[in-house]
């Protein structure tokens, strides 16, 4: 009953699986290309930007919820550092890509401090909220707005 | 009155054990990003677990064997073994993500990184294995799973425009600004998520275990077609905050801590403790649930004695494999890989190897040799079919989209 | 213990390969996971030996996940040149869903692995000797 193996279409069929998983895989982790033309550096930019009104936005609910004594302490801390890294990180991506002209200059130029103003807020509310002090948060509240209606109004003139 | 307490408290714990990270995570991304236009992909996973696990549980009360066991007897030593590599892989990547999952809880209670917690937190479902009972273990965190009704709850206190809700629920349609192939692969990822393949291997090895008789079939029933679609209206009140909350406001949901975040703005402190409760005790018994299956899976398969309800001495491989396995799932944890896209990733691949899963159910619940008077009815086999059907097209299309989509960016 | 008076004409692929063995406790003991046969001048072949465990399994898949089945049986048997673990079919109580033996797990062949595990890990973790009440 026994028949030695031939490489069994088992051991092909798992092959193929394998390969295909690394296929998607490597589809998936995408390391930051560069942008060779406006569109798609404009395109990167309001990425960049949608990226960290999310954040913004995170944060302000995070203020919001401790202007009303409305959580605890380690939550929004670990609520508002990541908010805090995801914006950071997004305005890190974004530096590192070269402008291919100066029009792309020019929106980066717009972008960046909106992007700073943004990380500064976040920045903020996570050190009081480490500290626990919720009233320090909730005063970063208006600026993480600010921040927001600045990205947002970004990201719709670069539709 | 005994049987009627009985039953509910199987279904309060189905509910309870219903979700996992995968649910969690899935319900509030595409909540946020899609509102309630893929909650049809809930309904369809929760339609086709009930049909599969009635099916497992019913195989496993009536042959006293779960169905992985029997796996190999009807596909034969070669594909089940094959099927065995696939369905250990998934559930290997599951245990990783849930017990990351089990760390972020444990993160958001106590600012620790949740890197400091994996440890532990493997170590502590091992324990949990080695000496508790199997209902205890099932009972205690299914009912502290419970605590997740407070998003329902959250829900309800947000005060939705229901008619909207009802109307992007029941009229799908891609969301402008999303392409097609970006809506169906997060479809494929609740789906995934909702038909999770160790759900089976778990439920049907413990039907095994608890030693369900033919008069335990009504208690498997009530559990499998109340407790899984109340677990499924969990499911989608989490997506339905995640919209209300989070898509007029752009938010795009990437960490455990906003997928709190709804629950927490609707019904404060209190939400927020049930929430981390709720998120606690649905990733620890999918951790569990998870672990066991692996040691489930490759005993079964071979042939190894294996089970809680031995002395560990006397299954000794199934008890090494459970170990070795949370080891690796925690050193995959370790990694720092990022838990959220980590589990986004796990529950398509899942939904791409449905097919392995539940394809033998499907064959063993029709062999008359095994199931006796219990073989599956006409109705039952149309349903499962056409089941099968979907599984088959759902696998198919995974890995192109992921390609397509690069991973649902 | 010649299978010819009383054996069953089964088909031994679909009834008897895979499936799962139990011990005269009924506990799990393995699969069938390959067959020996006896071919009479006279008369029908009839099934001599059960062969089970990762020695049996391993050429039977096959490829290289075959040949590692193969070379882990080797290593954990104490026996420099172990073959596959043999179960005489003459200790086969009864063939149904299963196939129950007369014999205890102990006493089988197939359970080198199982020992190895206990001895070397299992054994060694406070609480193995207990059932979790």
């Amino acid at each position: 009953m026994t028949e030695p193996g031939p490489p069994s279409a088992t051991s092909r069929a798992l092959l193929v699986l394998v390969a295909a998983f690394a296929a998607a895989l490597a589809a998936c982790v995408q390391p930051v290309g560069p942008a060779r033309t406006f569109d798609s550096y404009e395109r990167k930019a309001s990425d960049t930007a949608s990226t960290a009104l999310s954040a913004v936005q995170t944060g302000r609910l995070g203020a919001q919820t401790a202007k009303h004594d409305d959580t605890f302490a380690p939550y929004l801390a670990v609520l508002v550092s990541e908010a805090e890294d995801e914006a950071s990180s997004a305005q890190t991506t974004f530096d590192s890509v070269q402008p291919p002209n100066d029009e792309s200059d020019n929106l980066r130029d717009d972008l960046d401090p909106l992007l700073t103003r943004a990380v500064d807020a976040l920045s903020q509310a996570r050190i009081a909220a480490r500290r626990a002090d919720f009233d320090e948060v909730a005063e970063q509240e208006p600026k993480l707005a600010q921040s927001a209606r600045e990205l947002d109004r970004f990201i719709e003139a670069h539709r | 009155m005994k049987k009627v307490l009985g039953v509910t408290l199987g279904v309060l714990t189905a509910v309870g054990g219903f979700l996992d990270i995968g649910d969690i995570v899935t319900a509030s991304v595409t909540g946020a990003r899609f509102g309630m236009s893929l909650a049809w992909a809930v309904v369809l996973g929760v339609i086709g677990i009930v049909i599969f696990a009635e099916m497992a549980g019913r195989v496993a009360t009536v042959s006293h064997r779960p169905v992985f066991d029997l796996v190999r007897e009807r596909i034969g030593a070669r594909l089940g073994l094959a099927n065995l590599l696939a369905s250990y892989f998934i559930n290997f990547l599951t245990l990783a993500a849930e017990v990351a999952g089990v760390a972020l809880a444990l993160q958001l209670a106590s600012d620790v990184n949740y890197l400091l917690w994996v440890p532990l937190v493997a170590f502590l479902v091992w324990i949990v294995i080695w000496r508790v009972k199997f209902e205890t273990m099932e009972r205690v965190f299914g009912l502290a799973g419970l605590a997740l009704v407070v998003m329902a709850v959250a829900l309800w206190q947000l005060h939705p425009d229901w008619s909207s809700l009802w109307h992007s629920a029941s009229h799908p349609e891609v969301t402008s600004g999303e392409g097609a192939p970006t809506y169906f692969y997060y479809g494929i990822a609740l789906f995934g998520a909702t038909l999770a393949p160790y759900e089976v291997f778990f439920f049907s090895s413990g039907a095994v275990e608890e030693r369900w008789q033919r008069s335990d079939l009504v208690l498997n029933r009530s559990n499998v077609y109340l407790g899984f679609p109340l677990g499924g209206v969990l499911t989608l009140s989490l997506m339905a905050i995640s919209a209300v909350v989070f898509a007029p406001m752009n938010i795009t949901v990437e960490h455990l801590s906003q997928a709190a975040l709804p629950t927490v703005v609707s019904v404060g402190k209190v939400g927020l403790a049930l929430i981390l409760i709720g998120f606690f005790a649905a990733t620890f018994s999918a951790a569990l649930e998870t672990a066991l299956s692996s040691g489930y899976t490759i005993s079964q398969y071979f042939g190894w004695q294996w089970g809680k309800v031995v002395r560990p001495k006397e299954a000794a491989r199934f008890h090494v494999i459970v170990i070795l396995s949370l080891i690796g799932a925690a050193l995959l944890a370790l990694t720092a890989i990022d838990p959220v896209k980590l589990t986004e990733y796990t529950v398509v691949l899942a939904a791409a190897a449905l097919p392995l899963t539940y394809f033998p159910i499907l064959v063993v619940a029709n062999d008359p040799d095994f199931m006796g008077d219990k073989v599956n009815s006409r109705l039952s086999n149309g349903l499962a079919t056409v089941y099968l059907g979907i599984l088959i097209v759902v696998s198919v299309a995974t890995i192109p989209l992921m390609i397509a989509t690069k991973g649902g960016a | 213990m010649s299978e010819q008076p009383e054996g069953r004409r089964v088909l031994a692929a679909l009834h008897l390969l895979d499936r799962q063995i139990l011990d005269s406790d009924s506990m799990l003991a393995g699969k069938v996971d390959d067959l020996e046969f006896e071919r009479p001048s006279d008369g029908d072949p009839y099934v001599t030996t059960i062969l089970s465990g990762l020695g049996a399994l391993g050429p039977r898949v096959g490829g290289r996940l075959g040949r590692w089945f193969s070379a882990v049986h080797r290593r954990l048997h104490p026996d420099p040149e172990p073959g596959p673990a043999r179960i005489s079919f003459g200790v086969v109580k009864r063939v149904n869903n299963h196939v129950e033996l007369t014999l205890h797990r102990e006493e089988l062949e197939n359970t080198e692995f199982e020992i190895w595990a206990r001895d070397h890990v299992i054994a060694h973790i406070p609480g193995a000797g207990h059932a979790p009440e």
